[in-house]
Formats: C-alpha cells, sequence, structure tokens
C-alpha cells in the first residue's frame, strides 16, 4: 500500500440528537469505522486514504473536536457510544469493522462491548483505557509540548515540530488547544477505567491488536494486556514506530489493519 | 470615610530554590525535596508575625490564599492561617482570597470552616472564592474543563447554606446533596463578604459586578488594570443599574516604602525581580492546560496579549515593572502620589499587598516596609484620627460578656432534659432547688 494519494474524502454534516456531527467518508466495499485518537483528531491523514483504497472508510470526528471545546452532555466514553450509535444509524451503517486508535480504541471497544451485534471485527491501535500500574501512560496534557511531540515520535520529531504550534502561532495554538480540552473532558480524571478489563473480556467479535514497539505515550504493554484480556485478540508489534505509528508509517499500519479485516469474514457479524 | 482601605497579602512563599533557568517550573514538578521544614517553620512565623503585627499597624486587614505543590505560595491550606490569625488578633478583618471551590468534592466543607471562621473571629471574615489556577488542576487531578461550571455552582450552593435555614436539599448539576444545614452558621449577615479575586478575565469581572461582590485584582500592569476596573463600573452601571462603591474594588499591587525613593529601589529590586522571575516561573502548559480555557477565551486572551504588547512576567525589567505599575516602589511622598493616582485613575477604594512580603525579602526589611507605610502613608488616605474602618464601625460581636448580656440577654431556647418522672428541667438552672423546683432529686446517698 501507498501513502501518496490526494485526500479523497467528503465531511457530511448530520444532525444527531441535536449535535451537528461531522463524519469523513470515503472509499468503497466493506464498511470500516474509525475512531481517532487524542493525536491528528481532526486531521484527515494518508492513513485514512490508505484504508479508502480498500474500504467504505467512515470516519466521525467526536464532538467537540471541531468546535473548540466538549459539549457539556458528554461527560464519558458511554456518551460517546450513544453518540456514535445514532450517528451511524443516521447513516444507515449497520454492520461494519471498527477500529481505534489510542482514546479511540478505548471508544471502540466500549462500542463493541456495548453494541456487539453492529461490529464484526474490533481493531485497537495503540489503546489506552486500561490500569497497567507498572508502565502508566504517560502524563501528556500538562507536559511540555516539546517533550510530548518527541515521546509521540519515539524520539525523532522530525518534520512533526509544528504538531502543537507554539503560542505565537495563536491560530494553530489554540486549534490544538481547544482538541485537547475535549481530551481533558474524556481523560484528565479517568486515564484508565477499572471497568474496561471486564468489558474486553466480554467482547467475542474478532479483535486485533496493533502495537508500536517504542510507544512512550502508552507503552506496548497496555496493548498486551488487551491482547491477554480479549478473548479472540491476536497482536502485530511493529517495530521502530511510536505512539505516532498513523503518521511515521500510514502505509504499513494500514496494512496490517486491512490485512486482519479482510480476513474476518464479511457476513453477518454473531 | 477612609478614602483607601489597605491590606496586607502575603504568599508565604519558600524562596530557597534554584534559579529560574534552573527550574521548569515552580509548580507541580518543582520537587518538595528542596523544602526543608527547618527552613519552613522559621518563615512560617516571620510571616505570621508580620501579619499579626499588622492590626498593631492600623491596616484594615490581611489576606491569605490557597495554592498547592508550589514553592511559589505555601499555603495549600488558607483556612488554618485564618484560624491562627483569628486567634491572634482582635479587630482586623481577615480575608482568605480565597477557597477554591471546585477542588472541593463537597463544597460544603468551605462554607463549614468560612462559618466557624466568622464565628471564632467575631464576624471578620472575608470569604475570597477562587476557581484555583491551571495547575492546581494538574496538582489535584480535577478536571478543568468543568471548573467555571462547579465553580460556580459550588459559589451558590455555599451562599445559600449560610443564608437559608436548613434542612434544604440541592440537587445541582454537580453537586448533589440530600441534607445541607450547616452548623454554625456565619456571624456576618445575610454572610461574610464575598471576594472575586481574579486576573482581567472578563467573565470574573462581570460575574462580580453582577452580583455586587468585590473584585480583587491580581498583579497586572497599570494598563489593564484600567480596563478591568472601568468594565467593573461599565457593567454594574449599564447592565445592572447601580454605580459600585470604590470598595467593591481592590488592587493587589506590591508596594515597597522607604525613607527616600533611591533606598526604595535599592531595597526591593532584587526581591521584586525574584518575584516576577522566579516566583512567577510557570510554563503557559502549566498556568493554562488544556480544558482549562475553552479555545474561544484562550485565542481571546492570546490576541489582547499581542495587541497590548504584553511581555511575560518574567521578561520584564525592573524597570518596566515599575513604570508599568505593576509594583510601586518609593518614598512615602511617591507612594502617597501613585496611590492618589490609583484612587483617580480606577476608582478603587482598596489596596492590597500595601507594604509588606515578596518573594524573598528579610523579615526586618518587611517590618520596616510595614511601619513606615503605617506612619507615613497609610494616615494620608484616612479620616483625621487615622483609624482603620474597623476601629469606625460597631464590631460584629459583643466584646464583652457584660455588653453580650446588656445586647441579647439570655439566648431564646434554654436547655431542657426530661427527668425519668416525665418532668422537664432547665438544665442551666438545675442545680439551684429554687428555680428548678423538686430537683435535684436526692442522691442515693441521701436516701
Amino acid at each position: 500500500m501507498t501513502s501518496n494519494t490526494a485526500p479523497t474524502q467528503t465531511d457530511i454534516q448530520l444532525d444527531v440528537q441535536g449535535w451537528p456531527s461531522t463524519v469523513r467518508r470515503s472509499g468503497s466495499g466493506r464498511t470500516v469505522v474509525f475512531f481517532h485518537g487524542a493525536f491528528f483528531p481532526t486531521r484527515w491523514l494518508p492513513f485514512h486514504d490508505d484504508l479508502a483504497a480498500r474500504f467504505d472508510m467512515v470516519a466521525p470526528v467526536t464532538p467537540g473536536y471541531l468546535e473548540g471545546g466538549p459539549p457539556a452532555w458528554m461527560l464519558g466514553f458511554d456518551d460517546l457510544v450513544l453518540h456514535h450509535r445514532a450517528l451511524l444509524d443516521a447513516l444507515d451503517v449497520e454492520q461494519f469493522d471498527l477500529v481505534g486508535y489510542d482514546i479511540g480504541g478505548w471508544m471502540a471497544a466500549n462500542f463493541a462491548s456495548f453494541y456487539p451485534d453492529r461490529v464484526r471485527s474490533l481493531t485497537a491501535i495503540a489503546p489506552m483505557g486500561l490500569r497497567v500500574p507498572e508502565a502508566p501512560a504517560m502524563e501528556w496534557m500538562a507536559a511540555d509540548p516539546q517533550r510530548v511531540v518527541e515521546a509521540l515520535f519515539n524520539g525523532d520529531a522530525g518534520d512533526h515540530a509544528d504538531l502543537f504550534p507554539p503560542p505565537s502561532d495563536i491560530g494553530g495554538f489554540v486549534g490544538a488547544y481547544g482538541e485537547n480540552g475535549v481530551t481533558a473532558r474524556l481523560i484528565w480524571e479517568r486515564r484508565y477505567d477499572t471497568r474496561l478489563d471486564r468489558r474486553l473480556s466480554n467482547i467475542r467479535v474478532p479483535a486485533h491488536l496493533v502495537s508500536p514497539d517504542d510507544d512512550r505515550i502508552i507503552p506496548a504493554v497496555h496493548s498486551d494486556r488487551w491482547a491477554e484480556i480479549l478473548p479472540t485478540a491476536t497482536l502485530t508489534r511493529l517495530s521502530g514506530v511510536g505512539h505516532a505509528l498513523l503518521v511515521q508509517e500510514p502505509a504499513r499500519v494500514a496494512q496490517v489493519v486491512a490485512d486482519f479485516i479482510e480476513s474476518v469474514p464479511s457476513g453477518v457479524a454473531s | 470615610m477612609n478614602r483607601l482601605e489597605f491590606y496586607l497579602f502575603h504568599l508565604m512563599p519558600y524562596p530557597y530554590i534554584p534559579a529560574a533557568e534552573d527550574m521548569e517550573s515552580i509548580w507541580i514538578t518543582l520537587s518538595n525535596g528542596y523544602y526543608d521544614p527547618q527552613v519552613g517553620h522559621r518563615l512560617y512565623h516571620e510571616y505570621l508575625d508580620q501579619m499579626v503585627l499588622a492590626e498593631k499597624l492600623g491596616y484594615d486587614g490581611v489576606l491569605v490564599n490557597e495554592h498547592h505543590q508550589t514553592a511559589y505560595a505555601v499555603q495549600p491550606a488558607p483556612n488554618l492561617w485564618a484560624a491562627y490569625l483569628a486567634a491572634k488578633t482582635q479587630h482586623m478583618k481577615i480575608g482568605v482570597v480565597g477557597n477554591a471551590l471546585p477542588l472541593h468534592r463537597n463544597p460544603l466543607r468551605v462554607a463549614e470552616e468560612i462559618a466557624m471562621l466568622d464565628v471564632l473571629s467575631g464576624g471578620r471574615i472575608i470569604s475570597g472564592h477562587v476557581r484555583a489556577m491551571g495547575a492546581e488542576y494538574v496538582s489535584a487531578g480535577s478536571d478543568p474543563t468543568l471548573s467555571k461550571d462547579r465553580f460556580w455552582e459550588a459559589n451558590d450552593l455555599i451562599e445559600k447554606a449560610w443564608t437559608e435555614d436548613g434542612p434544604f436539599q440541592w440537587h445541582g448539576e454537580h453537586y448533589d446533596l440530600e441534607y445541607v444545614n450547616v452548623w454554625p452558621k456565619p456571624v456576618q449577615k445575610p454572610h461574610p463578604p464575598i471576594w472575586l479575586p481574579g486576573s482581567t478575565s472578563v467573565e470574573t469581572i462581570d460575574n462580580a459586578a453582577k452580583r455586587r461582590y468585590p473584585f480583587m485584582l491580581t498583579p497586572t500592569s497599570n494598563w489593564l488594570s484600567k480596563s478591568a476596573f472601568a468594565r467593573y463600573y461599565q457593567v454594574a452601571e449599564e447592565q445592572f443599574g447601580y454605580t459600585p462603591h470604590p470598595r467593591q474594588l481592590g488592587r493587589l499591587c506590591h508596594t515597597h516604602v522607604a525613607e527616600t525613593d533611591e533606598q526604595a529601589h535599592r531595597e526591593a529590586r532584587a526581591h521584586i525581580l525574584w518575584f516576577f522571575r522566579n516566583a512567577l516561573k510557570i510554563p503557559g502548559f502549566h498556568m493554562m492546560p488544556a480544558g482549562y480555557n475553552t479555545r474561544d477565551s484562550m485565542q481571546k486572551t492570546l490576541e489582547g496579549k499581542v495587541r497590548a504588547g504584553a511581555k511575560g512576567f518574567g521578561e520584564l525589567t525592573y524597570e518596566e515593572l515599575v513604570e508599568g505599575g505593576y509594583v510601586i516602589v518609593g518614598s512615602p511622598q511617591t507612594v502617597i502620589e501613585k496611590y492618589e493616582q490609583l484612587i483617580e485613575d480606577f476608582k478603587i477604594g482598596m489596596v492590597m499587598s500595601a507594604g509588606g512580603h515578596l518573594g524573598t525579602m528579610p523579615h526586618w526589611m518587611v517590618q520596616k516596609n510595614m511601619y513606615l507605610m503605617a506612619e507615613e502613608v497609610i494616615p494620608h488616605f484616612r479620616d483625621p484620627g487615622g483609624k482603620p474602618t474597623w476601629a469606625q464601625q460597631e464590631p460584629n460581636v459583643p466584646q464583652t460578656l457584660s455588653e453580650y448580656s446588656a445586647r441579647y440577654g439570655k439566648p431564646k431556647l434554654q436547655p431542657k432534659v426530661r427527668l425519668d418522672s416525665g418532668e422537664h428541667i432547665e438544665t442551666i438552672t438545675a442545680h439551684v432547688p429554687e428555680l428548678s423546683g423538686t430537683w435535684p432529686v436526692p442522691t442515693p446517698a441521701d436516701t
């Protein structure tokens, strides 16, 4: 797979239970729903295009990320499960393969545990949400942005140092500030959910963990733990990448994600 | 009426820490390994002595405040200091400016403690309410995105708990309490003054004006101070139809006075620079972490700074700090002239940090500053006789038992107990047979 195509997505605007929502969609074939993470939340990336080359790619933008602050009604992941279900209903997307990155993996696992009949397969890319006391996720929300970028790109931010623009770039800075504020609502007080272990253990659909081997935001041992708990999980460890793997090696990540999805029968989920 | 009220404001810093360039932040990540309790013991007592001294010197009051996990201000539990000061002083006001309401899981704790302090002190407490700085949401692990909503709900709950007899129910967005019934209730009616300390946040100013809460502006330039105070007047007059009393507005502006202008600068310069460069060393990601402000309010703040050409505190030269009005330094005459200017330009009626401690200033220098303020500056703004406001007013509680008895007599209800016979007697006079009837009953030894 390559990552050199021009973005192809269409932005769809929907009213979901009174909340103006944006969904990005591209490609054709079996439907893959992608829940973004705390990083690059509103960007359509080459990674998305790579998946859209093989699937009908549906990527909702979590409420608040485009608006610059969390909606009053969004107090936790359960609210997002209901929001996403209503959004997918509105799109007439009944069954799909579900992919989530970072906190999107956490969202996806909750969705799959509450609505198992909607989900053919679950893919979690560098997910967070479990309590792993020996290797906690990095506290990045109140850390030096330079340090966060370095950690994201496992020591080599390269061309991505502008990911967290400085305050002198007011537009860029406040854009990221607003996005991080939504993430704050979701994870500031709850960097893990002790109920997630039990929820994961109830998921019966085929599951796949994609784990960068040098993840300095959410250590790889988190994915190991996810794979241990999820009864049907397989784990793919990718070498030489960090938590920003979607940006660092989009084609390689999209390839392993897509290959797994295609290995799952596309019939009605059980 | 005195034209200005004078308050001594104290941060109680711990100054024996690395220079600014050698620490990421004075908040959150500066290790408390630098804190030596032996040194801290000495500092606390010096700081408290300064505050107690303020009453004898004729200050209107003293102000303490709440901060967490920082050498900037080592007073995470300001109500403890208020209790100490209430016991050590008799007359002046004691302000906690303020308690960080949203950091409390149950804000009634603040209502209870302030009410306790108000009763203990005889109605001398000012209850400042603050949202807490961004850094404190990091150290407390508390969701900053809900902090504004929690602040206002907590504030309203506390005010109601002080003013309405309980028990009543409170079923809010953030606090769900079946029984609100705070014991004790405060002495001051309808409740201790609520102050809103804040920076130049329009939202804080507007809400203070709306609720007629005194607004205390934290250190900033003359230019920004002018627009903040003007906004308070404008909102009060145009939106709420009243003209604020000057004592609804106070400015926190450290003042150092010495015999001459030159001597004042000589004494204060290093301590002021330490404060602005070291004690205010806080990077943006600690000051305004994600979620503390909305995107739009952050945008306004940054654009405002660019428009004003404002530098960060740590970038200001000493001369800029003085000329910009962040601090007032000089001879008594210079300080008097600058305070006159504050009254004229801002129409304010209170000054905080009006002489006293700043940064690394030694105890003797703080006391010298305070004495000169009291001798040379404060009387200029007082009515003839030089009395502070508290000495011009009737105290909120009787000062002697005879006064108490004359004013209040006996409490409305007398405590009673039911005897085995079914009869109730008043316990206070139970030991006097002439008053208690058949009481006391014979003891077994008598029978």
